[in-house]
């Protein structure tokens, strides 16, 4: 009896996929774009810099937010090569776990460009920047301002992002020139505001005064952080830096309430990105397939 | 006398069909104030259907319901609709409260005082602040009535109203009715308890398969005629023959005790082919003994001895593994899935029977609950129906055929017709004298004394929890087991 | 023609099947992408680790309890398949069977706490919710697990003759629970403890021993799923799972399964899965905003199940 009702649901999708072909679009390029998670400030201002691009280039593009998903992500991915887009822009969600997608892409024969952060397989293109770089321009200017002695506190972003991997590195590597800068404790934040004001008050509690500074792996986390040690009257005798420059961040520098902001263009990401997805869905080859765009200290 | 009480409403050729079956078929009544009314007939007659009918929430396919005058009516069901953690004062004004005041401490000062009020009018001794979750079942059913009392309700429908009462609490019953008869308010009331209607109705109605057979004041019928109309045939007795030998002794309980001294050093021998009667008031400890011999609970000081060797059985399953049948009082409650088909809840004690590597093997099934179907004259509509659509009397056979598959040597009935219209309760009689002719033995727990005395070979009288007789054959009589039962 | 039409009228998830058939009508009108066999695949193969924990919290919920931690066993169970499937030391046969011991476990302890407290079940699998949460960050150290081999990453990825293997395994756990719940003893003492349990008890069935039963199942069919996802992202996530549960029991609920237990079949929760999955991968296609899809899916989960509820009201 009850293969009755499976047999109804299949007959039911085949219905469907008997024959019906997807049309071909016209001139117009269509690009799929999979955003880590359009909550974070810094991400949606990538995703508002592809929109902005793609239009003046008149291309379509179809973004979608990946909820900080892995899964969620390969299966977008895979929905657009099911739809046959011309080129995938992908925001990774995490190293490891969104390789699956490149994968997936390059064997259907889809260019894929990463856009702001990387996989451990490598796609066609890249566009990005050294976050390695970013962690090192912010322990500089952590050690100018102390002169090269104190206690330092690390906000980590999501564990497993390459974002995360490669700020710890930058600032591991950076930390060695200041033998007197002394970390004090390293904790992941998620890249969220929320908590990364738990983790620091949390680490008052623990350390009082002693900390001198703060590195936080993203702005959202450093204005979490920013907030709580302003909640304890303690910002004045704390620094705090961190990444992205998020309008949020740049007002928070001007206001002091930030003591600085490492830059990232996400203008021009967005933009090389398209750019990068364009030539490469046109089978051009890209003159420069690894874009870093270098990071500006704004303090 | 009749002719001079003032007509409260007139049912005019009422007919009701559902999906084109006819439930009630051109149905004429008239209904007077200060009049008992009784509506009787069997299980699937229509009475439930006509009283809901009378309510308002259902409309007649034809004909119509008319009343003379603007008059509130109100109905108390057979299962209680109360609010368990509220108080008598609040269920009895629920919805109501706004009329009571502006500020909360105002409303509920007044409606406890009009509560007071109430209950002293008719005589009920209870605090209007008690939850009615802490009620007995006649309690509940009272404030039932106070509640339709209180709403101005000029005429109050009562579905069996005395099914889960006992003997005194019936009494109680009674003096509120007569009450309210004084008071000019119209009643009608469905039961099964044929001496009960005669001794406090007014005018009774029967109903057979959905049409009005009479309707007569009731010294103008005889009990036998009112069952002739209802069965459509003659009824020689309410209860079979009976010719068994008793065997020899196959249980015997001693010293048993609850832990929680709901009962306490009951002391009792069964034979086979015997029926042991066990009689008390309610909240005697009747149906918790039952429970404890039936292996339900399990906190208990005593000895249980199964031919002769101790038992101790765990659960349930123990308990139906020795030999032990259990039907309870409440067959909603502890007796049938209602979801489940009438196949699929006789087979539920005894799948082991029917299944092979743990696959039921269903048409196995199905055959056997075919035959019980028809051993036990299970009356259905269709072959998957679920349980909870058949009336009691079907629902307790269905129960009782779950319990029989295992073929238990001893068989625990609590309330076993409890709610169900004559025919079934013979049937089941029947039965039980089929079993006890194979030798099988019946603890039978009851508060309607008819079938008490007509059933059981001896009767054990409970009084608050402590045994107070074991009367014989010739010792059983009504005066006998309510003098014991009131000790 | 007549005979399918009197079929959907007639059969319990008429309701469900019209409103999935409409929904196909409608994307498929709006998306040429939405109509084709390689979507088709891709769907089921997309529904897969939903599916497969949805039919394991069905047992639960059929037995008159709920499972929330499933999420959180979904998590464990895979952060010891990635730990045992190591690259170059893992053993394939090992991680599976140990992620299956895990997941079971963790499930038999929700039934034993559930049976022996007397702990409602929804705070006993909330508190197990949170504490495998815990476990999975713990036993992974709040890392990815990643570097597993390939093997391993062969089953959520490949197929054979054409068929994903996710959708086999899905398949296949489809005729083991609907075996377990329409055809063996187990599946009728589960709907009788669901639909009266106290009548169940009284007719001499074993209530403890099965309520901790649906709690190992659910355990279980949550390490099955686990396997399927650490295959197909690469890695063992501690953070795996989050708000799974919620999906999984509102494919149940869509697919006519009575929170109070009694009612329901592992066909209901597979049209219910292939409901929900089918709108995620229109919604995606049509390139709806993620703020709306989010909206959007609230409302259709709530009047798929007004939905039905009335037209199993006017049925009977």
């Amino acid at each position: 009896m009850k293969f009755k009702y499976i047999f109804l649901a299949f007959i039911g999708f085949f219905i469907f996929s008997c024959g019906q072909k997807k049309s071909t679009e016209g001139q117009t390029l269509r690009i799929g774009v999979s955003m880590l998670s359009l909550q974070n400030e810094f991400v949606l201002n990538v995703s508002q810099s592809l929109e902005k691009y793609a239009k003046e280039n008149n291309v379509e593009l179809i973004v979608v937010d990946a909820e900080r998903s892995s899964l969620k992500q390969i299966e977008q991915v895979e929905n657009f090569i099911n739809q046959q887009v011309d080129a995938i822009i992908l925001n990774p969600c995490e190293f490891e776990a969104s390789s699956p997608a490149i994968i997936k892409a390059k064997k259907a024969g889809i260019p894929i460009v990463n856009v702001n952060s990387s996989t451990k397989e490598k796609p066609d293109a890249f566009v990005g920047s050294d976050d390695k770089e970013s962690a090192k321009l912010a322990i500089e200017f952590i050690a100018k301002k102390l002169n090269g002695k104190g206690n330092i506190v690390i906000i980590q972003g999501y564990l497993g992002q390459a974002a995360q991997i490669d700020r710890d590195l930058g600032a591991k590597d950076a930390l060695k020139k200041y033998p007197n800068l002394k970390v004090l404790a390293t904790q992941t934040g998620e890249w969220d505001r929320a908590k990364a004001m738990s983790l620091m008050e949390n680490w008052i509690q623990l350390h009082g005064k002693n900390i001198q500074a703060v590195f936080a792996h993203n702005d959202e986390m450093g204005l979490g952080a920013a907030q709580a040690l302003m909640d304890k009257n303690l910002k004045s005798s704390t620094i705090v830096v961190s990444v992205d420059g998020i309008a949020d961040a740049r007002k928070a520098v001007k206001a002091k309430k930030l003591d600085a902001t490492i830059l990232q263009d996400a203008e021009n990401q967005g933009k090389n990105a398209i750019q990068l997805a364009i030539q490469l869905a046109k089978k051009q080859k890209p003159k420069n397939a690894d874009i870093l765009i270098p990071f500006q200290v704004e303090n | 006398m009749e002719k001079h009480r003032r007509q409260l409403a007139l049912l005019k050729n009422i007919s009701v069909e559902f999906n084109q079956i006819s439930i009630l078929k051109d149905v004429s009544l008239e209904i007077r104030a200060g009049e008992i009314h009784a509506l009787v007939g069997e299980n699937g007659a229509g009475k439930s259907t006509l009283m809901k009918t009378i309510l308002g929430i259902i409309s007649p396919t034809h004909g119509e319901v008319i009343f003379l005058d603007k008059i509130g009516v109100s109905m108390v069901h057979q299962e209680i609709l109360l609010i368990p953690e509220l108080s008598i004062a609040e269920n009895i004004f629920l919805g109501r409260e706004h009329s009571f005041g502006f500020f909360p401490w105002q409303k509920d000062k007044n409606i406890l005082l009009k509560t007071i009020e109430l209950l002293d009018e008719y005589d009920i001794e209870l605090d209007p602040k008690t939850l009615v979750k802490n009620l007995s079942t006649a309690n509940q059913q009272l404030v039932e009535i106070l509640k339709a009392v209180s709403q101005n309700s000029q005429l109050i429908l009562m579905d069996e109203p005395t099914s889960s009462l006992s003997e005194a609490e019936v009494q109680k019953f009674i003096n509120v009715i007569q009450k309210l008869k004084t008071e000019g308010v119209g009643m009608i009331f469905t039961s099964h308890k044929m001496n009960e209607i005669f001794s406090l109705s007014d005018h009774i109605s029967v109903l057979r398969d959905g049409s009005i057979v009479s309707s007569n004041p009731i010294n103008q019928i005889t009990e036998k005629e009112t069952l002739r109309q209802m069965v459509g045939r003659e009824i020689q007795n309410y209860f079979p023959e009976r010719n068994i030998s008793i065997g020899s002794e196959i249980l015997s309980v001693k010293n048993l005790s609850r832990k929680d001294q709901k009962f306490q050093n009951i002391n009792f021998e069964l034979k086979k082919g015997e029926v042991l009667g066990i009689a008390g008031l309610m909240g005697a400890g009747r149906t918790e003994l039952g429970m404890v011999i039936g292996g339900i609970t399990k906190n208990h000081t005593g000895e249980i001895s199964l031919n002769g060797s101790k038992v101790n059985y765990k659960s349930p399953k123990d308990a139906i593994r020795e030999g032990i049948g259990y039907v309870g009082e409440d067959r909603k409650e502890s007796g049938f899935i209602p979801e489940f088909t009438i196949p699929q809840n006789i087979s539920l004690s005894s799948l082991h029977l029917f299944q092979k590597f743990g696959w039921i093997q269903k048409e196995k099934e199905l055959k056997n609950a075919s035959s019980a179907i028809q051993k036990f004259n299970i009356k259905h509509l269709f072959k998957s129906q679920t349980v909870q659509k058949l009336s009691g009397g079907n629902q307790q056979k269905v129960v009782l055929a779950k319990v029989l598959q295992n073929d238990p040597e001893i068989i625990i009935l609590d309330e076993p017709t409890r709610g169900i219209d004559v025919q079934a309760k013979f049937e089941i009689y029947q039965l039980m004298n089929e079993l006890l002719e194979g030798g099988k033995s019946i603890l039978l727990i009851s508060s309607d004394l008819p079938e008490l005395i007509h059933m059981s070979d001896r009767v054990l009288v409970l009084s608050k929890g402590k045994q107070t007789a074991i009367l014989e054959k010739e010792q059983i009589k009504p005066e006998e087991i309510i003098h014991f039962a009131m000790q | 023609m007549k005979k399918i039409l009197q079929f959907l009228t007639k059969s319990q998830f008429g309701g469900l099947l019209i409103a999935l058939i409409l929904t196909c009508v409608y994307f498929s009108s709006q998306s040429p992408a939405f109509s084709t066999l390689s979507n088709f695949l891709l769907i089921f193969n997309q529904i897969a680790v939903n599916g497969i924990l949805a039919f394991g919290v069905t047992f639960v919920i059929i037995s008159g309890g709920i499972d929330l931690s499933i999420g959180s066993i979904l998590a464990v169970s895979g952060v010891v398949a990635a730990l045992f499937a190591q690259a170059e030391t893992g053993n394939l046969g090992l991680s599976i069977l140990l992620s299956l011991l895990v997941g079971t476990l963790i499930g038999t302890l929700n039934g034993l706490i559930t049976v022996f407290s007397k702990v409602p079940p929804f705070i006993v699998t909330l508190g197990s919710m949170t504490m495998g949460r815990g476990l999975a960050l713990l036993i992974s150290d709040g890392k990815p697990v990643s570097n597993l081999l390939d093997s391993f990453n062969y089953l959520g990825n490949e197929a054979i003759l054409g068929i994903p293997i996710s959708i086999l395994i899905l398949v296949l756990t489809f005729f083991i629970s609907t075996y377990i719940l329409d055809q063996s003893i187990w599946g009728r003492y589960i709907k009788a403890i669901g639909g009266n349990e106290f009548a169940a008890f009284v007719s001499g069935i074993s209530v403890n021993k099965i309520k901790c039963l649906v709690y190992s199942l659910s355990g279980l069919f949550a390490a099955v799923a686990s396997i399927l996802l650490t295959s197909r992202i690469n890695t063992g996530q501690p953070n795996a799972g989050l708000g799974f549960e919620l999906d999984a029991i509102a494919a149940v609920i869509i697919g006519g399964t009575s929170t109070k237990g009694g009612k329901g079949s592992m066909i209901g929760t597979l049209l219910g899965v292939i409901f929900i999955g089918i709108i995620n991968n229109g919604l995606d296609l049509l390139n709806v905003s993620a703020y709306w899809q989010q909206l959007l899916m609230g409302g259709i989960i709530i009047l798929a199940v007004l939905f039905d509820r009335i037209y199993q009201k006017t049925e009977n």
